[in-house]
């Protein structure tokens, strides 16, 4: 990632966790987009086995993600049931592209070597 | 310089970094097998019934065809009821489910016609038959998936 560097001109690179998304950092929000970006939409209980939550902790980062628009929730009737299908939306794809882009540039990162 | 762009959340260090990412790609892997792995035992299901409907109907006279009607039909009563409950849907599902369903219904209608106008009751053209009526349904269920653009490939 660079950023231009003011009145020089001159570029800088930026450390790259300035490219981690917000909404992402946390691990349980990564873990569901994450889960939603194998497949088309997958339901409430599916997701909350997968990544192994509660009812209640995936409903709120739900809510979060909703919010963000980086997911699309809809509820649909089966019988006397209601079931609730998360997908992943392209803005939400998005984020988590360049989240995990910024994560593989940081799990590249090395020190410099001592002797420099 | 504008700090508009510059994050204020600490940075994972590199090992939590690749741990993330591990677990990402671990998850996303999931829930595509989840989601693939409903759909092969749908169509291999139906593939199998397949088979022994057109059996039954091609060997089993007018009573066959009676007794094979009635059982196709629990056995599609029971597939639905099962594959509405799945929880996940891989992208592609509803075209795959959709392609190996057509071609059965072609492959099955042919073997049928032929069959009855041509040679009811021979047991060297019912049994191959139908095994090419399963052929369809079995090339849906197994042939192997594109490999779609994941965010976490």
């Amino acid at each position: 990632m660079t950023a231009d560097g003011g009145a020089g001109g001159e570029i800088v690179e930026l450390h790259p966790r300035h490219a981690l998304d917000d909404v992402l950092q946390s691990a349980v929000r990564l873990s569901i987009t994450a889960a939603l970006s194998g497949v088309e939409r997958a339901d409430f209980r599916t997701l909350r086995d997968t990544i192994e939550l509660s009812d209640s902790a995936l409903s709120k980062q739900l809510t979060a993600l909703e919010d963000a628009g980086y997911v699309e929730i809809t509820k649909e009737r089966a019988g006397r049931r209601a079931r609730t299908w998360v997908r992943l939306t392209d803005a939400g794809a998005g984020a988590l592209r360049s989240h995990l882009a910024a994560l593989r540039a940081i799990a590249e990162l090395s020190l410099p070597s001592a002797d420099g | 310089m504008d700090d508009a762009h510059l994050t204020t959340q600490p940075a994972p260090d590199p090992r939590e970094a690749a741990a993330a990412l591990d677990r990402a790609s671990r998850l996303a892997w999931t829930t595509r097998a989840q989601g693939w792995r409903w759909v092969r035992r749908y169509l291999t299901g139906w593939a199998v019934a397949s088979v022994g409907l057109v059996l039954t109907i091609g060997l089993g006279g007018r009573a066959g065809f009676f007794v094979g009607m009635a059982v196709w039909a629990v056995v599609v009563a029971a597939g639905t009821a099962w594959s509405s409950r799945q929880g996940a849907t891989a992208a592609g599902t509803a075209r795959r489910i959709f392609v190996g369903a057509a071609s059965w219904a072609v492959v099955y209608g042919v073997a049928l016609f032929a069959g009855m106008s041509l040679w009811p009751g021979l047991v060297a053209y019912w049994v191959p038959a139908a095994l090419v009526s399963a052929a369809p349904l079995l090339l849906a269920a197994w042939l192997p998936t594109r490999h779609d653009a994941m965010a976490t490939a």
